[in-house]
Formats: C-alpha cells, sequence, structure tokens
C-alpha cells in the first residue's frame, strides 16, 4: 500500500463511522483527492482493498462523480458557474476572463500545476450570480474585473489555504444571503475542506 | 403456493402465477415484449426502456417496464398500444443514435436483438446528425474476450452477470450520463473462470470471443444440441459448426442444471477439435519408431492376443466416454471371461462415496430448496464450475452455506461459516469434536440440507469425510450430492456395474496381471499424481493400445494407437452427471481421418474375433446400458428426444465404486488438486484458452513461505534428480504449513507426493546474493 | 407583502454567531428536543406533524406525516437528510446549513425520536464546503453537550449522526440515488417500485428521507403545536417556506414566506423589482425542472397547486426571472445542457436523449438551425415524455430525462417565434 501510515489511519477511522464498510467508499475517494490533486490508480487499489471491493468498482463509483478528477488539478481548481442563473447573468465573460487569463480550456490544467480551469453546473450561489469556486470555496457576485484581479492575486500570493469569506471580501460583489459574521476556515487542496477529510484549516 | 392471478393483455384474458414479471407472464402466453437489459437469470434493472407497456391505474394509463413490473390480479395491460409503440420506436432511435451500424463487419450481425428489433419495430430513417460517439475499436479485456464500446448499448448484462451471478465484478461502468462506458480496471484484465457468458448473453456485438471473432455468419451456421462433458455438471450446450469445423459452443438454458451459464473452459476447450495434430491414422510400434497402419491389421493383431485365453486384459478408461461406449468395454470385458473388475478409470481421487438405498441423493435444485449447504470437497470452483454458481445462487437467495476447509475458499467469501486450520487438520482430519460445533449444530439440526461431499484432496482418509457424513445423516434431513467431477464419471459409476480408479490401477496392475492394456482417452503419465507408478507398469506391459485424440506421455508408450472421435460433437450417445441426470450427446462434425468412436472399433474388434452376443448398433448400446432402469425413466434415444426430456432424465440407480481404502500418504505440508485451466493435451491444442492454464506455481499462506525465505515470487521444487521452477501464489485462506500443487498444470506429475519435496528460494535470487 | 419568520428568526437576531451552540441555546434551543425527549411520546410527534400539514420541501411536495407514517417496522430504521441541493436556481438550503445547522440538529433529534431511529446521515453536496464544516462543528458540540450520542437529554434515546459529503452529482439529489450514493455506489435512482426507502431503502431498511428545510421546521411546529404551523399560508401549501429568488431581479436571496400570494407581488416587493426596470420576459417557478412561465403570467399564486394546476411546479422553491432581452434559446440550452451533464445514464432516453436534445439547442443557438429541428426537437421530448402533458409521463426510470423537456416545450408553446428567428434561412429544408 502506497498510502501512508497516517493517511490509512484516517482512512480506517472514516471506515468505523459508517454501518457498512463500502459506505465509506466516498470520503476516501475525496481522501484520494487531496493526497494526489486526483484519483490515482494506485489510490484505488488502497481503497479497494480497505472497503472489500474490486477495483474496477472503485473506479466505476470515482468516475461517476465529477468532484473526483480522473487527471491531476493545480493548486487551483476554478470552477466556474454556468447554470442557469449565472448564464443569465453573464457567466460567460467571467468564463473567458479565466480563460484567458490561464490560458486554459474546459477541464484543462497548466503546466505548472497552478490552475484547473473548469465550467461547472449550479453551486448553490445564484442569488449572487454569477459565481465561482476557488477549491470549492465560493465567491459570489463577480464581475469581469474583480474576477481577474481574483486570478492574478491567487497567482501572487499563491495561498496554501483557500478562504471563502476573506476572498468574499476582496473580489466578490452581491451574495445569496448574509454571510454574517466572516468565517477564516478554509480549503488546503482541490478537495472540500472538511474537518473528517482533515483539509481544513482557520486562517490566523 | 397461492392462486394464479388473471390479468388481461390487449384484451386477452392470460393467466400467471402470482409475483411473475409482467415480461414473462406475457412471454408465458405467447405475447412477446421486446427488451434489451432484461434476462431471466439476472436481477431485472429497467434500464433500456425497451419493454413499456400501458398498465390501467386508478389515475389513468401508465407507461410502465414490464420487466419490472409484477403482474397483480386484474391488471389491465396494452403492449401494443400508440403511446407503447412510439415509446419502443423512440429508445430504439435513441440506441441507433450512437451506434456504429458497422453489422457487415459484426459477429453479431444475423442473431442480433438490436438489429432484429430495428427491423420490427425501429423508425424509418435516422434524424441524427450530429456526430457519434466514438472509442477506440475493439479493446481486448482478457485473453479471450474483446471490448467494443460503440457498440454497447448499457444493457447491463455483463456487469450483472459478473456481480451477481459469477461474483468477479471486473467489468463495470465506468463515467456517467452519455460517456458511461463499459470497462475493466487497467490491468486488471476480465479474468473470470466464466466470462464467456457476457459474450453470449451481450445483446449486441460489443462483447466477443477471440475464439470465433470473423469465423462465421449465423445463418452458415449448423447447430446441435448436447451436453458438455468437461466436468461431472453436464451442462447441456449448443454445438455450432460451419463447413465441419465446431466454431462455437453457447449454453442452453436447462432450469435444472447450468440454466443458461457454462465455464470458459467448457465454452471455449473445443479448437482442438480442429487440430491438425489430432491423430488421423492407426499406428503401430516399430523397432525404432511408429508407422500407419490400418485398423484391420490392428484387429488381426490384437486378435491373435486376444484369442489366446491365457492372456489378460485390462482397460484403463478416460472419464470422458459416454454411457454406451462404457457399456460396450464392459460388455466387451464380460464377453473376455478371464476376470471381472478389469476396468479402470482414470480418476486419481476415487473412494466408495455415499451411495446407497437409505441415502438420498440430491438434485441440483434442491440446493435452492435447503435451509443449508454444507460443502467438504475439491474446490467446486475450479472442479464443477457452474455448481459452484449454482451453490453461489443458493446463497443469495438465503441458504445457509458451511464450509470446511481447506479448499473451496472463493466460497468461503460468502459463506456463513468456514472450519478451517483450526478444525481441520492439514491433513483434512476434523480435529475437533463435531457434535460440538456451535454453528454447524444451528444451521442443520432438524433442517433441510444439502451436502456436497467428496475428497478434498485424494490423501484425505475416507474416514475423516465419513466422520462428517455420519454427522450430517443423524442430526439434519440430508440430501447429498457425491463430489466426484470427472466428465462422465456417474455414468461410468452406472454403466460399468464396478470400477476402481487409478490407486487401484497403480497397486493392483502389474505385467502378471495384464498382458494387453487398452488405455482409452487417458493419459495418467501425464497427469495423474500416480503417474511414475503407472509409468512403470504400462512400460513392463508386452502390449498397450491407446485409443485417443492426440499423442501425449501416456500414448506415446503405447504398441497400438488408434485415432478417435471426440465426445465433443464428433459422436452420440448419453452423459450423466452428479445428480444421475443422463442427456443427450450429440454429433455435429465429422471425425478426422480414420478416427471412430471408441464403441465403434471394440465392436469392430468383436467383430474380428467373431465374439457373439454383442450389442450391434449405438441403439443397442444405448438400451443396454439402461438394462435395470424403469421404463418410463429409461434415458433411451427415444425418450430423451422426447421434447419433454431435452433436459435429461434422473435416475438414481446405486453405483459400485470398489476401491481400496488404505489411505494415500503424503507429507502433512502439501495437498494436491485441480485447476480448472492445466497443460491437458485438448487445452494445449486449444489456442484461445492454452495460455491459461500454462502458468506453474504452488500456493501457500505468508507464513509458510516465510519459512521458507522465499521472497523472489519463484521457487524451486526440488526432488531426487528432478528441478521445477514455479512462482508461488498466497492463498491467505491456507493453514500455515499446508502447500497446494496443481496437478493438472505441467511438470506436476514428476513429483512423487509421498516423498519430501524441497521447496528453495530460486537461483535467480541466489545468483544475486552471492553478487 | 412581508416574510413571515420562523426557520430564519434565529439566525436574523443573532447574525455574529447564529450557527455555535451557545447562541442556540440562548434563544432557547433543544428546549424542545429536550422537553419532547423526557415529557412527550412519538405518537404525540407524529400527530403535530400530521396536523401540520407540511409538505416536503424537497421538491416533489409530499406530506411529510405521511411519509413518517409509512415507515416500515423493523429494528434497524435510518434518516438521511437530504442536503443534496442542486437544482439551478436553489440556495436555500445553504443558508440554513450554513447559519443555523443546530435547528437542524434539533430537527433530527425530534424526528429520530418519533420514527425510533439511532442512525442518521446529513448527505450534504460535495461543493458545499463551508456549509459542511458549519454542520460538521455543530455536530461535534452537539455530540460534546450530550445531545447527541448515548442517552440524548439523559433520556434512554440513543442516536448517532453523521455527516456526508457528496462528490457532485445534482442526481444524487433523487432519494434512491442518493441512498445508493451513500452506500458507496454509482448515484443511480432506484427502481420504484420496489425500492421505496420508506420500505427498502438505506442498506435495504426502512429510511426516511427528508430535505433540509424540512426538517428545520420540526422544533418550530413541535414547539407551537401543528394546528398553529396549519394556520400559516394556505390550505395544501401551508407554513412558510424559503423561497431563492435570482436572475434578473434587484433584490435576488432568500425569502421565507407564507405561501398564497403571486409571483409578481414576490418580485415586487421583497425582490426589489426587475433590475432597470425591464419587463420581465419568462420565469421559472420552481427551479431548472420546473416549465417556465410567460412574464404574462405573474398573477399566478406561489401555491403548490396553484402553480400545478397552470401546469409547472413550485418544486425547491427557486424562482427565477428572465427579463425581456434574455436570449431564452441560450436560457433553454442552459438548463437542457445541464440535465444532460447530469443524467446518470442508466434510461435510454435520458441518456441519449439529453444529450441530442443539447446538441441541436446547440446548433440553432449558434445559428447551424435547421427548420426541421424544432419538429424534432418536440419529438424528441415526447420520446422521453410522452405526450408532453404535466405532470409528465415518462419513459424513464426518474423525473430528471423529464425535467430536460421542460424548457423545451416552453420555449415552443410559447415563445416558438423566438426560436424559429434563430433559423437561418438559407438552410431551410
Ligand atoms: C432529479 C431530482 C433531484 C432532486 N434533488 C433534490 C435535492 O437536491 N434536495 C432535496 O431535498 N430533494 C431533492 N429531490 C427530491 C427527493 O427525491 C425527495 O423527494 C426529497 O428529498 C424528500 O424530502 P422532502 O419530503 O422533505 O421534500 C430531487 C428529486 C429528483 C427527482
Ligand atoms: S457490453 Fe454488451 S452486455 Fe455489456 S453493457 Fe454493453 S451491450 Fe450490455
Ligand atoms: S461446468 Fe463442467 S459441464 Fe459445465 S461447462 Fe464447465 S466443464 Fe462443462
Ligand atoms: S431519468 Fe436519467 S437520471 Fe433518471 S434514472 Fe434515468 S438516466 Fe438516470
Ligand atoms: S446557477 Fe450559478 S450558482 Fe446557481
Ligand atoms: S427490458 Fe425492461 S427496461 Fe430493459
Amino acid at each position: 500500500m502506497s498510502w501512508d501510515e497516517k493517511l490509512i489511519k484516517q482512512a480506517k477511522k472514516i471506515v468505523k463511522l459508517y454501518p457498512q464498510k463500502r459506505s465509506a467508499l466516498g470520503p476516501l475517494l475525496h481522501l484520494a483527492q487531496s493526497k494526489d490533486g486526483y484519483i490515482s490508480d494506485d489510490s484505488v487499489s488502497v481503497i479497494s482493498e480497505l472497503v472489500g471491493i474490486t477495483e474496477v468498482q472503485v473506479k466505476s463509483v470515482s468516475t461517476f462523480y465529477s468532484m473526483y478528477k480522473q487527471e491531476p488539478t493545480g493548486k487551483y481548481l476554478l470552477s466556474v458557474c454556468k447554470s442557469i442563473s449565472c448564464e443569465i447573468n453573464n457567466s460567460n465573460s467571467i468564463i473567458d476572463v479565466v480563460k484567458d487569463f490561464t490560458g486554459l480550456n474546459n477541464n484543462e490544467t497548466d503546466e505548472e500545476g497552478l490552475f484547473t480551469f473548469e465550467a461547472v453546473e449550479c453551486i448553490g450561489a445564484c442569488g449572487g450570480a454569477p459565481a465561482i469556486q476557488v477549491n470549492y470555496e465560493t465567491v459570489e457576485g463577480l464581475s469581469t474585473e474583480n474576477t481577474l484581479n481574483l486570478c492574478e492575486w491567487l497567482k501572487n500570493e499563491t495561498p496554501d489555504l483557500v478562504v471563502a469569506d476573506e476572498l468574499q471580501n476582496k473580489f466578490g460583489g452581491t451574495k445569496s444571503f448574509d454571510w454574517a459574521i466572516a468565517d477564516n476556515s478554509g480549503t488546503t487542496g482541490s478537495v472540500p475542506g472538511f474537518q473528517t477529510l482533515n483539509t481544513t484549516k482557520d486562517k490566523k | 403456493m397461492s392462486d394464479n392471478v388473471k390479468i388481461n393483455v390487449n384484451g386477452l384474458q392470460i393467466e400467471s402465477e402470482p409475483n411473475k414479471l409482467l415480461i414473462e407472464a406475457c412471454e408465458d402466453s405467447g405475447i412477446h415484449i421486446p427488451r434489451f437489459c432484461w434476462h431471466k437469470r439476472l436481477d431485472p434493472v429497467g434500464m433500456c426502456r425497451m419493454c413499456l407497456v400501458e398498465i390501467e391505474t386508478p389515475r389513468g394509463k401508465m407507461l410502465v417496464p414490464s420487466c419490472t413490473t409484477e403482474v397483480s390480479d386484474e391488471m389491465v395491460v396494452d403492449t401494443e398500444s400508440e403511446i407503447v409503440k412510439k415509446a419502443q420506436e423512440g429508445v430504439l432511435e435513441f440506441l441507433l443514435i450512437n451506434h456504429p451500424l458497422d453489422c457487415p463487419i459484426c459477429d453479431k450481425a444475423g442473431e442480433c436483438p438490436l438489429q432484429d428489433q430495428t427491423m420490427a419495430y425501429g423508425p424509418g430513417e435516422s434524424r441524427f446528425v450530429e456526430e457519434k460517439r466514438h472509442f477506440e475499436k475493439p479493446i481486448p479485456i482478457s485473453e479471450i474476450i474483446l471490448l467494443d464500446r460503440e457498440r454497447c448499448i448499457l444493457c447491463a448484462r455483463c456487469t450483472r452477470f459478473s456481480d451477481e451471478i459469477s461474483g468477479d465484478p471486473l467489468i463495470e461502468f465506468i463515467q456517467r450520463g452519455n460517456k458511461t462506458e463499459v470497462n475493466t480496471f487497467p490491468n486488471e484484465p476480465f479474468k473470470s473462470y466464466f466470462s464467456g457468458n457476457t459474450v453470449q448473453i451481450c445483446p449486441v456485438g460489443a462483447l466477443t470471443s477471440t475464439s470465433y471473432r470473423f469465423k462465421a455468419r449465423p445463418w452458415d451456421l449448423k447447430s446441435t444440441r448436447s451436453t458438455c462433458n468437461g466436468c461431472s455438471m453436464g451442462c447441456s450446450v449448443e454445438l455450432n459448426s460451419s463447413q465441419n469445423k465446431m466454431l462455437r459452443i453457447l449454453g442452453v438454458d436447462n432450469e435444472h442444471t447450468n440454466q443458461g451459464w457454462l465455464c470458459d473452459r467448457g465454452r471455449y476447450n473445443f479448437e482442438y477439435l480442429n487440430s491438425d495434430q489430432r491423430i488421423k491414422a492407426p499406428l503401430k510400434k516399430t523397432e525404432s519408431d511408429r508407422e500407419e497402419t490400418t485398423l484391420q491389421e490392428v484387429y488381426s493383431d490384437l486378435s491373435k492376443i486376444i484369442e489366446d485365453r491365457s492372456n489378460k486384459i485390462t482397460f484403463l478408461l478416460g472419464s470422458n466416454l459416454t454411457n454406451e461406449e462404457f457399456t460396450s468395454f464392459n460388455e466387451f470385458s464380460n464377453k473376455l471371461g478371464n476376470h471381472d473388475n478389469s476396468i479402470y478409470l482414470n480418476e486419481d481421487i476415487l473412494f466408495k462415496g455415499f451411495f446407497d438405498e437409505n441415502i438420498e441423493n440430491a438434485k441440483i435444485e434442491d440446493l435452492n430448496k435447503s435451509d443449508a449447504i454444507i460443502i467438504w470437497a475439491e474446490d467446486l470452483k475450479e472442479t464443477l464450475p457452474v455448481l459452484y454458481l449454482r451453490v453461489r445462487q443458493a446463497v443469495k437467495n438465503g441458504v445457509k452455506l458451511v464450509i470446511f476447509g481447506h479448499t473451496n475458499s472463493t466460497l468461503a467469501d460468502i459463506a456463513d461459516v468456514y472450519y478451517s486450520g483450526e478444525t481441520v487438520s492439514n491433513n483434512f482430519e476434523i480435529v475437533k469434536d463435531i457434535s460440538k460445533l456451535k454453528e454447524i449444530k444451528e444451521f442443520i439440526k432438524d433442517k433441510n440440507v444439502t451436502a456436497i461431499l467428496g475428497k478434498a484432496s485424494p490423501h484425505q482418509s475416507d474416514q475423516s469425510i465419513e466422520k462428517l457424513f455420519t454427522y450430517l445423516k443423524d442430526n439434519a434431513n440430508l440430501k447429498l450430492l457425491n463430489a466426484f467431477n470427472g466428465g462422465n464419471s456417474f455414468g461410468a459409476f452406472q454403466t460399468l456395474g464396478s470400477v476402481k480408479g487409478n490407486r487401484e490401477f497403480s497397486s493392483e496392475v502389474s505385467k502378471e496381471t495384464t498382458d494387453l492394456l487398452f488405455v482409452v482417452g487417458a493419459d495418467p503419465i501425464g497427469k495423474s499424481i500416480f503417474s511414475s507408478n503407472i509409468k512403470n507398469i504400462i512400460n513392463e506391459i508386452p502390449t498397450v493400445v491407446a485409443l485417443d485424440l492426440f499423442m501425449h506421455e501416456t500414448s506415446e508408450l503405447a504398441d497400438y494407437i488408434v485415432p478417435t472421435s471426440s465426445t465433443l460433437g464428433e459422436k452420440e450417445g448419453t452423459f450423466t452427471n452428479i445428480e444421475f441426470r443422463t442427456s443427450r450427446i450429440d454429433k455435429l462434425i465429422p471425425s478426422p481421418g480414420q478416427a471412430l468412436s471408441d464403441w465403434e472399433f471394440i465392436s469392430g474388434l468383436s467383430n474380428f474375433c467373431k465374439f457373439e452376443g454383442m450389442s450391434e448398433s449405438l441403439t443397442d448400446l444405448n438400451n443396454k446400458s439402461f438394462d435395470s432402469f424403469d421404463l418410463d425413466t429409461k434415458p433411451t434415444f427415444d425418450n430423451l428426444d422426447k421434447p419433454r426430456n431435452l433436459d435429461g432424465i434422473i435416475n438414481t440407480s446405486v453405483p459400485n465404486i470398489t476401491t481400496t481404502d488404505e489411505s494415500i500418504e503424503f507429507s502433512d505440508s502439501f495437498f494436491v488438486g485441480k485447476k480448472l485451466y492445466g497443460d491437458k493435451v485438448t487445452e494445449r491444442h486449444s489456442k484461445s484458452i492454452s495460455l491459461l492454464g500454462s502458468s506453474q506455481f504452488i500456493e501457500g499462506n505468508e507464513s509458510t513461505f516465510e519459512k521458507y525465505k522465499l521472497n523472489s515470487g519463484k521457487c524451486i521444487l526440488v526432488q531426487e534428480n528432478i528441478e521445477i521452477t514455479v512462482s508461488y501464489k498466497i492463498n491467505p485462506s491456507l493453514p500455515d504449513g499446508l502447500i497446494f500443487f496443481p496437478k493438472n498444470r505441467r511438470n506436476m506429475n514428476k513429483l512423487d507426493f509421498s516423498k519430501n519435496i524441497q521447496i528453495l528460494p530460486s537461483h535467480s535470487m541466489e545468483v544475486l546474493n552471492v553478487n | 407583502m412581508k416574510e413571515t419568520i420562523l426557520l430564519t428568526k434565529h439566525m436574523r437576531e443573532n447574525p455574529e454567531d447564529s450557527h455555535l451552540i451557545k447562541s442556540y441555546e440562548k434563544s432557547n434551543g433543544y428546549t424542545t428536543a429536550k422537553k419532547t425527549l423526557l415529557g412527550s411520546s412519538p405518537e404525540k410527534v407524529l400527530e403535530e406533524i400530521k396536523a401540520s400539514n407540511i409538505r416536503g420541501r424537497g421538491g416533489a411536495g409530499f406530506p411529510t406525516g405521511v411519509k413518517w407514517g409509512f415507515l416500515a417496522e423493523n429494528e434497524e430504521r435510518y434518516l438521511v437528510i437530504n442536503a443534496d441541493e442542486s437544482e439551478p436556481g436553489t440556495f436555500k438550503d445553504r443558508i440554513l446549513l450554513e447559519r443555523d445547522p443546530h435547528q437542524l440538529i434539533e430537527g433530527i433529534i425530534i424526528t429520530c425520536f418519533a420514527a425510533n431511529i439511532k442512525n442518521a446521515f446529513i448527505y450534504i453536496r460535495g461543493e458545499y464546503a463551508k456549509p459542511a464544516r458549519r454542520v460538521q462543528s455543530a455536530v461535534e458540540q452537539a455530540y460534546q453537550n450530550g445531545y447527541l450520542g448515548k442517552n440524548i437529554f439523559g433520556s434512554e434515546m440513543d442516536l448517532d449522526l453523521v455527516v456526508h459529503l457528496g462528490a457532485g452529482a445534482y442526481i444524487c439529489g433523487e432519494e434512491t440515488a442518493l441512498l445508493n450514493s451513500l452506500e458507496g455506489r454509482r448515484g443511480e435512482p432506484r427502481l420504484k417500485p420496489p425500492y421505496f426507502p420508506a420500505v427498502k431503502g438505506l442498506y435495504m431498511k426502512p429510511t426516511l428521507v427528508n430535505n433540509v428545510e424540512t426538517i428545520s421546521s420540526v422544533p418550530w411546529i413541535v414547539e407551537n403545536t401543528g394546528e398553529e404551523y396549519n394556520k400559516l399560508g394556505v390550505e395544501g401549501s401551508t407554513g412558510t417556506r424559503i423561497f431563492s429568488l435570482s436572475g434578473h431581479v434587484n433584490s435576488p436571496g432568500n425569502y421565507e414566506i407564507e405561501m398564497g400570494s403571486t409571483f409578481g407581488d414576490f418580485v415586487e416587493t421583497l425582490g426589489g423589482g426587475i433590475r432597470s426596470n425591464k419587463k420581465v420576459k419568462a420565469y421559472i417557478p420552481g427551479g431548472a425542472s420546473a416549465p417556465w412561465f410567460r412574464g404574462d403570467q405573474l398573477d399566478i399564486k406561489m401555491t403548490i397547486d396553484d402553480v400545478a394546476n397552470n401546469n409547472s411546479m413550485l418544486g425547491s422553491g427557486a424562482v427565477v426571472m428572465m427579463d425581456e432581452d434574455t436570449n431564452l434559446v441560450n436560457a433553454a440550452k442552459s438548463i437542457v445542457s445541464f440535465f444532460a451533464h447530469e443524467s446518470c445514464g442508466q434510461c435510454t432516453p435520458c441518456r441519449e436523449g439529453t444529450t441530442w436534445l443539447e446538441m441541436i439547442l446547440d446548433r440553432v443557438a449558434s445559428g447551424r438551425g435547421r427548420t426541421s429541428d424544432l419538429e424534432l426537437l418536440l419529438d424528441i421530448c415526447d420520446n422521453i415524455s410522452p405526450g408532453l402533458s404535466w405532470p409528465p409521463k415518462m419513459t424513464t426510470i426518474c423525473p430528471l430525462g423529464p425535467s430536460a423537456v421542460s424548457p423545451i416545450t416552453s420555449l415552443m408553446k410559447d415563445f416558438r417565434e423566438e426560436v424559429e428567428s434563430m433559423i437561418p434561412t438559407k438552410v431551410l429544408l
């Protein structure tokens, strides 16, 4: 097994949360994503042993869900919404800005491994359309200008922790609802920042 | 059974068992509903949507898939309404928009449900002007199977088969929505013993067999129904040939036995029939070599030996003969009259089994009806593969499964209890008091139990298995399948009167007891664990006649070699399976050269010897085989050809296996068994599967191999002046210290398991160490 | 019109820390659950829920009390909270998760008490990272305070609650697909019959699946009685509901209102009207799956039944306004492309049909349409949803396929000229 002991331990802890092992498959795939930035064949083998199913069964599940990436992603996964509320609020122009800045087409990653760009379906920020997620941290009420600023900032600052509230304050606009108190928790990779996955930290 | 329900279909009243699926109920009444994903033997998924029908509900008419809807009383169904027809056309059009339409180069064309249903229910012109979905054209997903994803209609039959039925889900849906494809994991091929079934049930030409690819068109095929003789399961098959060549074997859905499935060896081990290595003319040994001769000359030479009444004649028969052929040898041997019990069966694991009037023989379908199944036998998956599937099916239906070690480790995964190391010694003795084994008691006490019992390894003592048998018989309502697995063994038991095996052959037969030996369809020197003994015996017997398809280690040594027809497609006869079900063996293709059936040879020889009162024809032999049977259960050709008997006729007479009781001594550390694929001569000459049984290995658990300090993946087996390099495979289900040898793999016959075998790290490692 | 504040009360009054347990407790949080567990009975709770006449807020609008009543007897039963909110236009569950997770947990405790359930899951869509973090923290706090785990509030009741993250698949909002997903399988909807969750749900055991908003309403109902709740709103659409308003409005957002006023009123008052005072060309009354209404249909009442009577649905409560300048072909294409992308791929008509529709719309939108495409679009729709009637007939397993039909039939019925105008005359066939 090529997952280190720490990761295996965490994986086993997750398996224990469920009445049946196989239920842990989803979270374990998130773990795999956090480890390599995509679901490697190697991780598939490790997971198949952990939950007791064949490798192709793991692959079958992992390829069903769009958040499990089959190719390595960059440090920042830029997911611009293209669904209806964003579409009628010019999400196309946001997409163009991101494409121009990164030089990427849909589902591509740059050579430096900095950015991956994808146009995605509704991310539940329709009241703040158009919207984007950076590593699943939401920014709402984008303008083309601020989108460019956001990209540049990421490129220059290359923060290890991406925090929705920080990005929203710097680059966002109209919100879907009042976010109220500022929250300084964020995400450490191209996977949702979540306690159980050990992928979240608080910004000091 | 509750009462039948009445439903109205297209204005017609039909009756059906309750809880039947609508599509089946309609089918039973002759109303065909088109379908792709539904398959009688798989759980319904309702995915293709081809079988939609309209039913009346309190909220008006509703479109429902007939393959997932159960009938209910008074149900009103329309399978032909305008809406239904439109939906069917729609589904077909949807399926075709991304279909490559390469029928002209597709193996399935002519017997393709997609093609047929498009003709019957499809729209006319395609309105699809966009770019079709593209995939790389056929990719090999195993040594024997190719996958063309462009042709796949995503019916999930293959994926369900491998998950539900064979239990090795190595083929799956990848991606979702419009990007969905079927595939295997990179570097993890579709390595299943049952993969060929997916080719058969794939409703399009997406899954194809390398063996059949581009070989023929359905309309050129000749076909007949027969029985597979690869093991004692006796699966019903359809043989397909074209231009006198066997091209394909399909499973026939026999409710009682294989339910449509075959193992891959049964399905693909036919290519040898067309091999140019087949013996085509009789051969006679000369001083230095062999030369072609004629049958008449063979008859003449042999008759001289036979006519000298002081000469003793012995038979060693392979278990792949037909019942009629066994009868013919029996008749011949009786005619010789000089000594009975001169017939041996080429089987290593033969013991008297559990046959007597007081033991109820189980039928295969009893597995499904029992409360528990108890197995202690050679690995079913390796030796009776489709019986293994039937056990899986029973477990899926809720039957409890108890397994005794150390062989059935794949089934152990789904077993309720697996008694391994602590309960069963490395010598295959139950070392605990069976009546104190809590779990088994709970499952069997006063319950309906089907046991599958046989020796797990040739060195297992008769007593150890009798102990389990007695316990089961005393405590449960027991039915039993004797787990002999060699081809038509059960036919031999029934027709030969009494049989003995290789063990008895090697201890009883010598030049003192035998002047003339017939070895028929058997290669004990190549494949028996008594190989070296048997070789010595054969070498010293003055005259040895081999009747066979090929030259092999045994026929090599014969003085006369007579080419024979294969039981697979080259002769007629009957076969009797593990539950004593007798069914038809049929002929489809001619035999090569001068090859003839074994019974024809015996008949010719008898005539030459002017023996009187011998059966003259196959029909006579067939009648004679079942002389003692009740008239209405007599599996005569006439009876078997009646439509209601196509699936075979069961008759249990009590066979007589006269084996000696002495155990074979093995070292505590060894046991031997068979793998499904080996390198038998027929397998070597069947190209598609020849590689599958070619690797040489031993199995043991991790700590066992650690003790031998193995670490390079390879090791050397050393015995006297023999050295064999094999790989070793970790099999965690084996107890500490026990090592498994697959006896049907190459070179294993060279080892004598009663003596010590050294297991050493392979040379390459030693060389490395020296460096 | 004004909002009626029940579910969003605590978060509005405590913007700084509404998600923390201390704050929730200060607003009398968990007292209802405690009272119930120590002093009430499952039957009593079920009665209140039935009396409230609340209907599910996930989209299907099934009466919650009836659903709970269907739950089959079994040793093992499960509750799964559907927090997969992915219907374009919808962001109401997000606020409940992010801003008031304890209200949901309290609802879960009461629900599990009523249904005798010991294991509950919250299935949150993977993209909702921040909401999931908030919920996870809240769950941890609740465990610490003894509100989850063994002997809750010192009662006999045990309850374990796991927050499970999805991974990007809208179809997992469909309850049976969600259960497959939670079992570690592909998120493919199951066949109904026989796999009704209330009978054969998670691990084939009886399972309640309810939406976040539905269960977040439970504490209020139990505290204030079902009768009180039933007085709010109108018959058939009782209580309050959080609507997500988006599109070309001045004040998009979540609004908690009693059902019964008109869409026009809603948009004009709470929504602040259409931007730049433009006219409404069309609007979506209940999420991307719902057939559209025209701009001249703003007087339809916002109730489940009124919307249904006008051949659409209130669905997930997502209202999307499209002004007079909207390119409706592009809008339809966006929605169809959403469903094509999210189709699980099991059913032939949905898998093949949605993508085909998307391809044709793409051609039409980019000026490469053919006249014959109009009829073709409708006929493909008809093969997914025969008769194009409402509620839709289906040739598919679940309603996702037929949902893709909604924008096209809307477009063809009410805006055909706009589509025709995009077909270049020179390739007229
Ligand atoms: C395609 C599809 C998507 C759905 N998505 C959601 C969803 O995101 N959230 C939700 O609560 N219900 C969703 N539903 C409805 C659920 O199937 C189910 O009816 C609901 O979770 C039941 O909860 P309720 O009774 O509290 O509304 C969806 C249904 C379909 C057919
Ligand atoms: S390969 Fe054949 S059996 Fe398998 S899903 Fe495709 S069409 Fe069906
Ligand atoms: S299980 Fe036995 S009888 Fe059946 S196909 Fe395989 S070898 Fe032939
Ligand atoms: S309608 Fe679409 S999403 Fe629903 S089950 Fe069928 S293919 Fe899957
Ligand atoms: S439509 Fe873009 S966030 Fe919902
Ligand atoms: S045969 Fe019924 S849906 Fe495929």
